[in-house]
């Protein structure tokens, strides 16, 4: 099997969570605060410590093994095929939900008499092909987006910092708590949870021991990118930017510079469409391999056309316009995910180590 | 020009190489069967605007809306 570095994990880390993060969460968060919506935005952090802690405890007990073959291993193969089915399910939803925030976002800011539904399949066409590739591929797309996003990102942020005033941030800290806590539930719990996904391709690392060390990086590196692109854009946009669903694109469409500079908003629904493909890649990646395990398939190349069809499918049925989803995320996402990608495993961890522990009891008896 | 179309063939034939992408045992075919079937259901379900009045997002929201107002300390929304 092609491995992949640790640099190469932490890129597709980055993306997986910044994808869709960059588009949704400054208005979400800007819904509870202004004020602190820059310290919420560190609620990514703690979603990263979470998935860090899973990571630990499962490549200490199943150095080598996905999420889903660990279930099989601990619950055996009816029970642990149950989890598999109930991470498959995590995984549809999620990729319905990345990919219905992808059409509605082109949809509604570059190509407004386009049905949704043939944006949607176009997106799961291409990830559909590069999930086909593998892993190591994808790495490599997200390898050469880089050079690009660190190229025109500090151009559109300087380009913005004109604009910014401080004032919708006074008094410093001038909110109450609660309302930065729950403006960060959406980045901690819903965003900062899908580093798990990781844990579906622990056999293609080449050193899955660092997995653990590589989310947190990967958490902090997202946190500050994030926590920058929400201060810059309440500062820009103040107070409207709490009904709008798509602050940062409002924020890029600000800018202007002379006769000849403006319009960026183009550019930027590029980078988020490609930066929204590899994370529908990496998904239908982590789902392919929990198909495989459950359906016991030594190959995976059959895998990636029901996949992509069944999430495309979904994806234009579960959410019929931007208020489902965005409700979704709001009120149901944060605990959905807890369950599955923390509890669960968590569950299956301690079950694992109960079972180690009594093996080694009953050892020196026999 | 000969070796023109036997590149451009070469291309087609390892994108559609249908023995590639289809299942070999009758394990990976009943995953395909069940994953296309749902897919080509839910499919015509959204074609003709059949969306049950106890929907996939209902029992989402049933499920999960009350541990989450929970993280959210009591409260359900902005």
């Amino acid at each position: 099997m092609v491995q992949i570095s640790r640099y190469q994990l932490i890129l597709i880390l980055i993306w997986t969570v910044l994808g869709t993060g960059i588009v949704t969460m400054p208005g979400t968060i800007a819904q509870f605060t202004l004020r602190d919506a820059w310290i919420s935005s560190f609620g990514l952090l703690l979603g990263a410590v979470m998935c860090a802690a899973i990571a630990l405890a499962h490549v200490r007990l199943f150095p080598g093994r996905t999420l889903t073959q660990a279930a099989i291993d601990v619950l055996g193969p009816v029970f642990g095929r149950l989890y598999g089915i109930w991470y498959l399910a995590y995984g549809f939803v999620t990729m319905a939900t990345v990919g219905r925030e992808m059409s509605a976002f082109i949809g509604i800011s570059v190509l407004p008499n386009t049905p949704d539904f043939l944006l949607a399949a176009i997106a799961f066409a291409v990830s559909m092909y590069l999930s086909y590739l593998g892993l190591e591929v994808v790495a490599r797309v997200n390898e050469f987006i880089v050079p690009l996003s660190v190229l025109v990102s500090p151009i559109l942020l300087l380009l913005a910092i004109r604009l910014f005033d401080p004032s919708p941030f006074q008094p410093f800290l001038g909110d109450p708590v609660s309302a930065a806590w729950r403006a960060a539930v959406v980045p901690a719990f819903a965003y900062g949870l899908e580093f798990s996904i990781a844990l579906q391709w622990v056999p293609a690392l080449r050193t899955p021991r660092t997995l653990p060390w590589d989310i947190l990086i990967a958490g902090a590196i997202c946190a500050f990118m994030l926590a920058a692109l929400v201060t810059l854009t309440i500062g820009v946009l103040g107070d409207p930017a709490r009904y709008l669903n798509y602050p940062v694109l409002e924020l890029v469409r600000a800018i202007r510079q002379g006769k000849f500079v403006e319009r960026l908003d183009t550019l930027y629904v590029m980078g988020v469409a490609i930066t929204l493909v590899i994370k529908l890649a990496a998904f239908q990646l982590a789902v392919g391999e929990a198909v495989k395990d459950v359906s016991g398939s030594p190959e995976r190349t059959w895998i990636p056309v029901p996949v992509a069809l069944l999430g495309w499918s979904l994806s234009n049925y579960l959410f019929r316009n931007v208020f489902d989803l965005t409700n979704f995320i709001l009120r149901d996402v944060p605990s959905y995910f807890l369950v599955t990608v923390v509890l669960l495993p968590g569950a299956l961890y301690a079950i694992r180590a109960l079972q180690e522990a009594k093996a080694r009891r009953r050892l020196p008896s026999t | 020009m000969t070796s023109v179309w036997a590149v451009i063939w070469a291309i087609l034939g390892a994108l559609v190489d249908v023995r590639r992408w289809v299942p070999k045992s009758w394990r990976e075919w009943l995953g395909w069967f069940a994953m296309t079937a749902v897919a080509i259901g839910v499919a015509v379900a959204a074609d003709l605007h059949l969306w049950p009045r106890v929907g996939a997002l209902h029992l989402f929201d049933l499920a999960f809306s009350g541990p989450t107002a929970w993280l959210y300390g009591g409260h359900a929304g902005p």
